[in-house]
């Protein structure tokens, strides 16, 4: 779920793949999703009405709504906290964004795939495609 | 709510490619997206689940936690209002007209923010950020009660714009906007935002002896004439105007939002629960501006010098600008550390510009703006000792 790929309805499965979730879609609108108060909805953070802080052991259902709309990066001290590494994730990231291969590696990007920021992307407030980001990031010290 | 989305579905295809208005799509969607949660799915891979959390909501507690401030700012702007006319008020008067004055202020600085705000989505074609709903907010409660609305706009274009857009829009800005806003206002039509602005009087006349002085005018004149600042406070026009306990409580002069201490702090429990701002910042400005104090009170060469320490933490804005301006966290410090070292920067320089020098009277904006500055080389040290530790425990 947090390191996956949607095999869609039609889709099939390779020689790697060894688990299958199925989730609902969350295609769909809510009215003042981003305001109302809830404590159905699954979140790290504790911003104003997200009380599932409150009642963590109990079972969500979760879709695959992304919950909101793409921004630049703008919440600081979040990531350093799902990442177990002495690694700054917000400066790595945005060394990848720039290209810049010298801070990449400074900053350890040796040292990562997809699966260790998965947690980093699904609680990104805004939205980034971390897991692509990073794998993009290592490709690129690898081809250069 | 099935209308308002057939409603929007309506119009849709006129803002979609090659409709009429194709140019607006932002406006269009910014709207929809206040109304709806979007109906996005993750990608095809990574995160097939993403947390509820998103930055509407998160500027969207700020905001509620600005409201104690705000609540309390427009019974202020009443309550000295009466107070220097010399007429006897209920709460409820003293309320509403603070309101009187403060609403056009807060719809001026929304209307014309967000306008051009949505004319830069338009030509930048990049989608409406959340940014300036926090922002225009803040920028009416930094405002003196009587300031001209042509200056909160003015004042307001001039920040969305210099200290914003031209950096990309939310997210990538250096300053902060609403303090910018403020420190355009402060050096491009001085007389209007220092000195005798700081009381709201409409048509009325003042009381005999009134002066709208704020505590940080008096300590400035202290140090110029050399006399003894807390006698001066004593001899105030209204008796106990500038104890201890009216300051904490903020019944006095000043900007709107900022008097109150008690509300500020109501505002950082908020933050501070919901997680949205940083506590080490607001906890680190405030320990900068008491050690600065302690640090002065050891000096102790003039009167304001010798002010006890803990009088800085709630006179002027320092209180409003550790809680809702420091923690900013676009021009803010990213790293942790990066944070302490910012906030404790903030709160010393602060008490240093408003002892020191005479000529700004409070110091917590230009800190603020000054740290803004600084906090990317804060954080490049801490990057660099990071990658220092990384490398050092690299065995190759």
């Amino acid at each position: 779920m947090l390191t996956g790929r949607n095999a869609g309805k039609d889709g099939y499965l390779s020689y790697f793949h060894h688990q299958v979730t199925a989730i609902p879609e969350g295609d769909q609108e809510e009215f003042m999703g981003w305001l109302l108060p809830s404590s159905k909805k699954l979140s790290f953070h504790r911003s104003l009405g997200l009380l599932s802080f409150l009642s963590r052991g109990k079972e969500r259902v979760v879709d695959t709504n992304t919950n909101g709309e793409h921004r630049q990066f703008v919440i600081s001290g979040a990531f350093e906290d799902v990442v177990p590494m002495d690694i700054l994730p917000t400066y790595l990231f945005k060394s990848i964004v720039a290209n810049d291969y010298d801070e990449m590696e400074a900053l350890g990007i040796y040292e990562l795939v997809e699966e260790d920021v998965a947690l980093c992307e699904f609680i990104d407030v805004s939205k980034n495609e971390i897991q692509s980001l990073l794998r993009e990031g290592i490709e690129m010290v690898r081809n250069s | 709510m099935k209308f308002l989305q057939n409603a929007f579905d309506s119009v849709k295809p006129n803002f979609e490619k090659g409709g009429k208005w194709k140019k607006f799509y932002p406006i269009y969607e910014g709207h929809r997206t206040i109304f709806f949660k979007p109906d996005l799915v993750t990608g095809k891979t990574g995160s097939q689940i993403r947390d509820a959390a998103d930055l509407k909501r998160t500027m969207f507690t700020v905001i509620i936690a600005l409201i104690p401030c705000l609540l309390f700012g427009m019974w202020n702007v009443g309550y000295q209002h009466f107070l220097a006319t010399g007429v006897d008020a209920t709460n409820m008067e003293m309320f509403l007209i603070g309101a009187q004055q403060l609403i056009p202020i807060i719809i001026v600085a929304y209307a014309v923010g967000l306008s051009t705000e949505f004319t830069f989505c338009v030509i930048r074609n990049h989608p409406v950020e959340e940014g300036f709903l926090v922002t225009g907010i803040l920028i009416p409660l930094v405002m003196p009660p009587a300031i001209p609305l042509w200056q909160v706009a003015l004042a307001t274009v001039f920040a969305v714009i210099i200290a914003k857009e031209v950096f990309g829009g939310t997210g990538m800005n250096i300053l902060n906007v609403a303090l910018t806003a403020r420190a355009f206002l402060y050096f491009a039509y001085p007389s209007q935002i220092s000195g005798e602005v700081w009381t709201f009087m409409g048509d009325k006349t003042a009381v005999d002896g009134y002066s709208g002085a704020t505590i940080l005018s008096y300590g400035a004149t202290a140090v110029q004439n050399g006399s003894d600042m807390m006698a001066d406070l004593g001899g105030h026009w209204y008796d106990g105007m500038f104890s201890f306990v009216s300051l904490f409580l903020g019944t006095v002069p000043g900007s709107i939002g900022e008097t109150s201490t008690l509300m500020c702090l109501i505002g950082a429990a908020i933050l501070i629960i919901t997680g949205v701002g940083s506590w080490k910042i607001i906890v680190s400005v405030f320990g900068g501006a008491w050690t600065m104090g302690l640090l002065f009170n050891a000096l102790a060469v003039n009167s304001f010098m010798a002010m006890p320490a803990h009088f800085h933490l709630v006179i002027g804005g320092l209180a409003f600008g550790a809680v809702f301006m420091a923690t900013d966290p676009v021009s803010a410090a990213q790293t942790e550390t990066g944070k302490w070292v910012y906030g404790f920067l903030i709160g010393v320089i602060t008490v240093i510009i408003r002892v020191v020098n005479p000529a700004y009277p409070e110091g917590i904006m230009l800190a603020i703006l000054f740290m803004n500055v600084f906090a990317p080389l804060i954080d490049y040290y801490v990057v660099e000792a990071n990658k220092k530790r990384r490398l050092s425990r690299a065995a190759v």
